[in-house]
């Protein structure tokens, strides 16, 4: 006999992934989709929040010792196909604006959604607001044994999940 | 009469954090070294799909020129430090402090295992930063945590 017990959990329905492969993206001029940011989250109809995080590492171009970005979580409109804002406060600006800054982290973001019944597409997008920046390269790290990796990519993860209030 | 007990699936279980009980400055070298406070010996929940390694510490540029934090994140494996991933943080020219959060997504795993966060710093000494204070020398407690996403 086996049973599944009652949980009254304020986080629950976790979904994880993480990029297998991947190559290093540059921010440009308008909205692109960020690599392994898309998702298609099932929600219950007794949620409160969803939260939607994405991390990865940027870094500074060859090009430019700064630069900024902006992004923005998505959802796609089934009755207008279509991709849309989740909300307008759902956007982030990230990175340095002085030329000597040569920024690189690793970075996680964060997203409040408001909950909603059923099935539904979500997606990082992000757009250069000045300089230069990549997506998923380090710039360098360097390994256990000493030796500098200049060619090393971050696999980026999701981790979304509802919450109850 | 027996019972067998499933929990459901797509949760967090097994939280486990590292908390440490008094802290001191840290200051990196050129060879890795493992963050105070940052070790957690964890075992996965055994529906575990994933594990998450969270560690956040302040840091400040040592002379007040540059910053770059050189972190790898490792586990002990017959007595040896395996890496499972690297970052790297840098900022130049920017002599101030930061609060630095690292989160890693681990595959799960069968067995307790070590982690343990490492820094070091490389370009020379303009380029290294101490840990657990900032610049007035106020210290600040790291904090590592884990769990399981089953």
């Amino acid at each position: 006999m086996s049973y599944i017990p009652y949980e009254d959990s304020s986080i629950f329905n976790v979904q994880a992934q993480k990029a297998s492969s991947i190559s290093t993206q540059s921010a440009s001029n308008s909205f692109a989709d960020l690599t392994s940011s898309d998702i298609t989250y099932n929600c219950d109809s007794n949620v409160s929040k969803v939260i939607y995080e994405y991390t990865t590492s940027f870094s500074r171009s060859t090009s430019y010792a700064y630069g900024v970005v902006e992004f923005k979580l998505v959802q796609y409109n089934t009755s207008t196909s279509s991709w849309e804002d989740t909300s307008a406060s759902n956007y982030i600006s990230y990175g340095f604006g002085s030329n000597t800054s040569y920024p690189r982290n690793n970075k996680t973001f964060t997203f409040t959604i408001d909950p909603w019944v059923g099935s539904k597409q979500l997606k990082l997008q992000w757009k250069l607001i000045s300089g230069a920046l990549n997506a998923h390269h380090t710039e360098a790290i360097v390994n256990l044994n000493g030796t500098i990796d200049t060619s090393y990519i971050t696999k980026p993860f999701l981790i979304v999940y509802s919450i109850k209030e | 009469m027996s019972y067998i007990v499933k929990t459901k699936s797509n949760m967090i279980t097994d939280v486990k954090t590292s908390h440490v009980s008094s802290i001191t400055e840290q200051v990196p070298t050129t060879t890795y070294s493992t963050v105070t406070g940052s070790e957690i010996t964890y075992t996965p929940d055994s529906n575990a799909i994933w594990v998450v390694y969270d560690i956040q510490f302040t840091i400040h540029s040592r002379v007040s020129q540059h910053v770059g934090v050189y972190g790898a994140l490792v586990y002990e494996d017959s007595g040896s430090d395996v890496e499972f991933e690297y970052i790297f943080t840098g900022d130049g020219y920017n002599d101030g402090g930061y609060l630095l959060r690292y989160k890693f997504l681990i595959p799960a795993y069968s067995g307790a295992r070590v982690w343990k966060f490492q820094t070091r710093y490389y370009h020379g000494a303009s380029w290294a930063q101490d840990l657990h204070e900032d610049e007035d020398g106020n210290k600040y407690f790291p904090v590592a945590t884990m769990y399981s996403i089953t």
